[in-house]
């Protein structure tokens, strides 16, 4: 970006004290300058999460650093520079900032026991103990070795496991490794991107 | 002239008068900027009348600024420096008092500095008066020029201008940027994040700055060169006039200027 034949000098608005360069009276504007509530946002390029299109979107993020306030996402708009979207959203990407600051999102595990008619809260401890005791004496009871033709295949067909697009690269490995290795063959990670 | 350009000239003219308009609905919103704005009313009138006037004739040989008639820009001064003893404030006015006794030749060489990258280099009080005659005919000249499809410098396709301002045009779910040339007022497609100035991408470095007062405005800032330009968000306020709507927050420029950044050109107002 080659500017170097451009000279300006760095001025600012002030000419004579308290007057503009045209001779505009600063004062008001001093004053006004004073009393306004400004918000510092930053712009962040990401991706959809949901599907294979991938469309771009921009960010907003609301924060002063200067102040300790945390960084709270305000805004999330279509990227028009993105080559695949041009700054289009489904309805799903329209509504990515309810993913990420809507009140009713779920914080913590819940469980529907058999019969019930409603949702409990459940401790992280007691969910993940649960889980892993099902699933061993589902393994144990199912797990299948050799196939009708006396194939090795050591399969686990009896478990599914379902994620979601919004989950992370990272949570998708420990997934895909921990399922595949209790021969899980039933695997949806919604992975798209 | 042809049906076509009459039509096309009484385009640019309606424009400029939604200019006029906007100008004046705004004065009342911004007590602080009133002076300024009712100067920049008188002066939008007086170049609403240079485009209704003035019909281009562009020439594929040579750039937009080689093209404009330095003589007939010498022509519309003594109406702008009147406009100014008029309506504008004492030093603008004792100024245009002093250019008017300096008389045609000197009138001539001014307006040649202007039409080049010069203009930087010139005082506000005397570019204010040549950017006023000049807007309107380099904004006529480009018009007639077709658009550069995966032109993205920071510079004015059409004449090399500095960009003035930024407009946020909706696009899709988002907003796409324009910016605005200072020197012939023409739009262009321009990337967002990134700094016009120096081509900074970092976006730790590049905040925009908004008034809960005024939301279609922001100042959008550089941290690495410190440079800004303001943003007028067509898709929060359709109606706005990104020229006018600029104008008439010079506060957000006094911000800016307490808060260590200036502006890459200031505009006709001096701001």
């Amino acid at each position: 970006m080659d500017l170097s034949r451009r000279s300006f000098l760095k001025t600012g608005v002030a000419g004579a004290v308290g007057a503009s360069v045209l001779g505009f009276d600063l004062q008001p504007l001093y004053a006004q300058s004073s009393t306004l509530k400004i918000s510092r946002t930053t712009e962040t390029r990401s991706t959809c999460p949901y599907c294979s299109v991938s469309c771009g979107v921009i960010i907003h993020t609301i924060g002063d650093r200067a102040k300790n306030v945390t960084p709270q996402v305000v805004h999330v708009e279509g990227d028009p520079d993105h080559p695949i979207n041009r700054g289009t959203l489904c309805p799903k990407g329209s509504s990515l900032l309810q993913d990420i600051v809507n009140d009713r999102r779920l914080l913590k595990p819940q469980v529907r026991r058999p019969g019930s008619d409603h949702w409990e809260d459940i401790s992280w401890d007691q969910a993940i103990e649960e889980i892993a005791a099902r699933t061993k004496q589902l393994r144990d009871a199912t797990f299948v070795e050799k196939d009708a033709n006396g194939k090795t295949v050591n399969r686990l067909d009896s478990l599914a496991f379902a994620g979601g697009c919004t989950d992370t690269n990272e949570f998708n490995y420990l997934v895909v490794k921990s399922m595949r290795s209790m021969g899980v063959t039933c695997l949806e990670n919604q992975a798209r991107v | 002239m042809t049906q076509a350009l009459r039509l096309e000239r009484d385009g640019r003219r309606r424009q400029w008068d939604r200019r006029v308009r906007r100008a004046r609905e705004l004065r009342d919103r911004h007590p602080a900027a009133a002076a300024a704005l009712g100067l920049y009313e008188e002066v939008l009138k007086f170049q609403a009348d240079v485009a209704g006037d003035f019909t281009p004739a562009p020439h594929g040989e040579y750039s937009l600024r080689e093209q404009i008639d330095i003589v007939y820009i010498s022509s519309q001064v003594p109406s702008i420096l009147t406009l100014a003893m008029e309506h504008g404030p004492s030093t603008l006015s004792q100024h245009a008092r002093m250019l008017r006794d300096a008389g045609g030749v000197c009138w001539e060489s001014m307006a040649e500095a202007a039409v080049t990258y010069a203009v930087a280099e010139m005082h506000p009080l005397d570019s204010f008066f040549f950017r006023a005659c000049l807007q309107p005919v380099a904004e006529s000249l480009q018009s007639r020029l077709p658009d550069l499809p995966g032109y993205s410098k920071n510079v004015c396709p059409a004449c090399g201008g500095l960009p003035q301002l930024s407009v946020l045009r909706p696009e899709g779910e988002g907003a796409s940027r324009f910016l605005l040339c200072s020197f012939c007022l023409r739009e262009w497609l321009f990337r967002r994040i990134l700094c016009p100035w120096c081509g900074e991408e970092g976006k730790e470095k590049l905040p925009f700055y908004t008034a809960e007062e005024f939301v279609h405005l922001r100042v959008e800032a550089c941290d690495t060169c410190k440079r800004y330009l303001k943003a007028v968000d067509m898709t929060i306020d359709g109606r706005a006039e990104p020229l006018v709507d600029e104008a008439s927050l010079a506060v957000l420029d006094v911000w800016a200027g307490e808060h260590g950044y200036s502006k890459i050109v200031g505009n006709l107002l001096g701001f």
